[in-house]
């Protein structure tokens, strides 16, 4: 038998209630990460990305389903029992500018996560943050300063050098560097995949950007509409993506580099509206591919034949793209000149 | 803004905006003016070698002299010596029951704004009930009660500085609910911020978010609303005082010379006129300088 995940979590449901109806956001969702791997969790704004890390690390409680860390199922803790499973998983936002309280000093907010957990007495605690700041690239002058002071990339290294001082097994990245300049991009995707190689710890990166994720994720889950309509290892997602949204979203990543330059090809439509999700498989819509059966009969999140590693929720996942000319042409649409 | 905000800290960028709020920061100096003086009361009155309740039926209605440098009233009292008195009870009352009414709001609001559910909806009806009272009444009742038989020891029920407790309790019980809805909705809004579920997802407890993290983001409002409130209770008690619910004479203070000066505002209207413009200037200085810190802590350190 192999090793039990780390993390896993099975069926999660989360609706909220709004004016319009209930707004079903995780449909059943289910994901899990090993010790020391960093799964991405990819899919458009809107998605239950976000919903689905809060779920997880339950900050947002989850209507139902069970979410186990280490072998413990944690969604029936309460707040007070949750502590030890907080110490051990940790989160990094998207905005640096609201995850950082404004009116404490940078060295007090990275000392937060070890005096909430009472660890080492003042001195060491001090000592412990001083080593904090350096692996994460500032200075131990830095932590007088408040945050309002550091540059979007700065406080982003702020929010992980408080992620690691408790030395988590798991860190839940929701769209870490979305709020940066692509500049700042690279660098702090480079500390983060540096940070693994030195303490092994795993992470669940989320992003909207599949190119983000290419070079950081072990295994990519695809999120539609509250579902993970794909799930594979890195290589193969991006060789032999299986579903049609997957395909579209790879399309869509636009490829910079002499000789290798190709612009994004933008998905047909928008997302449907959670309040009122299509019957069927959820993309059929949006589906270049969809036929009756599409319409009416949910496909399952399955492995693909002959493919073990790699799951995918379409009608269709066994049958690989023809190579050569692209069967999903119909799916995207060149971008036109002049839109973002 | 790296550069220019090196090494300050969010009070001290406050304190810089503040400064340049000329009218703010006048209100600020002749408030602390005014409590200078009125906390040296005991001086000038030493000074003048008379007591704010020495009567000198002799020399009534005294115009400004050496000695009585504002004159004196129908008991021959001098008139500055009693308004730098009452200036002390008017400020304090105005002062610690603004005080007390912002501590007691910010408890009931944070609760309710932090939690939210039952507790929420509990809190804000208790407050919304406190708000529907009708005050003046309410006021009245109150001021009749007969603390000696509410069991408090003797020597506070018998105390002179009585009515002055009282109307601290009583401003306080019934002016904590604006400071209660303004944190309520500013914790509300708080509690969704990521900072504050950074704290969540590291285990912090409820009394640490809302110590550590939301009470400090709320000092703000608190201290603008706080400020605003002790121009509004200095006119309380003066109405209060003015209908004899408020301080009790001999024990001066701004509302109760107001109201022995009504007699006599034909003929010695100085009597009237002085602690009625010294009401008139604290309310506003304490309202200029509520607008003042307003803008200078209102928006966010990262904005300037």
């Amino acid at each position: 038998m192999m090793s039990r995940p780390l993390i896993e979590a099975r069926d999660l449901r989360k609706s909220f209630q709004s004016r319009d109806g209930t707004l079903r956001v995780l449909n059943g969702v289910g994901l899990s990460v090993d010790k020391g791997e960093t799964l991405a969790l990819v899919g458009e704004s809107g998605s239950g990305k976000t919903t689905l890390a809060r779920a997880i690390t339950m900050l947002v409680p989850p209507d139902g389903g069970s979410v186990r860390f280490d072998g413990m199922e944690i969604t029936r803790l309460k707040r007070r029992e949750l502590k030890p499973f907080r110490r051990r998983v940790q989160m990094v936002f998207q905005d640096p500018y609201g995850s950082l309280n404004p009116r404490l000093p940078v060295g007090r907010i990275i000392a937060e996560p070890l005096v909430i957990h009472g660890r080492g007495t003042r001195d060491e605690r001090h000592k412990s943050v001083a080593r904090l700041v350096e692996a994460v690239g500032l200075g131990s002058d830095d932590l007088a300063r408040y945050p309002h002071e550091f540059s979007g990339g700065q406080r982003q290294r702020i929010a992980i050098a408080r992620a690691l001082a408790l030395g988590p097994d798991l860190i839940v990245a929701d769209e870490p560097v979305s709020a940066l300049d692509v500049s700042i991009q690279s660098q702090i995707l480079n500390l983060m995949a540096d940070l693994r190689e030195t303490r092994g710890m795993a992470y669940l990166f989320i992003s909207h950007d599949l190119g983000v994720v290419r070079h950081i994720a072990d295994r990519v889950a695809v999120m539609y509409l509250g579902t993970i309509v794909e799930e594979a290892p890195a290589a193969n997602l991006f060789a032999v993506p299986r579903h049609p949204y997957t395909r579209a979203l790879i399309a869509a990543t636009p490829v910079v580099g002499r000789g290798k330059r190709k612009p994004g090809r933008a998905i047909i439509g928008e997302p449907p509206s959670p309040l009122s999700p299509p019957k069927g498989c959820p993309f059929h819509p949006r589906c270049p591919m969809a036929v009756a059966m599409c319409r009416g009969k949910v496909p399952v999140l399955e492995p693909v034949h002959g493919l073990p590693s790699q799951s995918a929720a379409c009608h269709f996942k066994d049958q690989p793209a023809p190579a050569g000319n692209n069967p999903w042409t119909d799916l995207v649409a060149e971008t036109k000149r002049g839109e973002p | 803004m790296t550069g220019t905000h090196a090494n300050m800290g969010p009070a001290a960028i406050a304190w810089r905006r503040f400064r340049r709020h000329r009218l703010a920061l006048a209100s600020g100096l002749v408030l602390l003016g005014l409590s200078v003086l009125a906390a040296a009361a005991p001086l000038v009155g030493m000074l003048l070698g008379t007591a704010p309740d020495a009567v000198d039926l002799f020399s009534r209605f005294a115009p400004p002299s050496a000695a009585h440098p504002l004159g004196t009233d129908e008991l021959g009292r001098d008139v500055l010596v009693r308004l730098l008195y009452g200036g002390r009870v008017s400020l304090l009352v105005g002062i610690t029951a603004a005080l007390a009414a912002a501590v007691f709001g910010t408890a009931v609001g944070l609760l309710a704004g932090y939690h939210g559910g039952r507790l929420d909806a509990l809190l804000m009806r208790l407050t919304d009930s406190v708000i529907s009272l009708p005050l003046l009444p309410l006021l009245i009742v109150l001021a009749a009660v007969d603390p000696g038989k509410l069991g408090l020891p003797e020597g506070v029920a018998e105390s002179e500085s009585l009515s002055l407790y009282r109307i601290v309790v009583i401003v306080a019980l019934v002016g904590w609910t604006t400071v209660a809805r303004l944190v309520r909705a500013t914790a509300l809004s708080l509690r969704e911020r990521d900072f504050v579920l950074a704290a969540i997802a590291q285990g912090a407890g409820a009394a640490r978010v809302m110590l550590v993290h939301i009470l400090p983001n709320l000092a703000s409002p608190i201290i603008v609303a706080t400020t605003l409130s002790v121009g509004n209770v200095i006119l309380l008690e003066s109405v209060l005082s003015f209908l004899g619910l408020g301080i009790q004479p001999p024990v001066p203070s701004w509302g109760n010379l107001l109201t022995n000066a009504q007699e006599l505002i034909w003929t010695v209207p100085g009597l009237a006129l002085y602690p009625g413009a010294l009401i008139f200037v604290t309310v506003i200085a304490f309202n200029f300088l509520g607008d003042g810190l307003q803008d200078a802590m209102a928006s966010r350190p990262s904005d300037g």
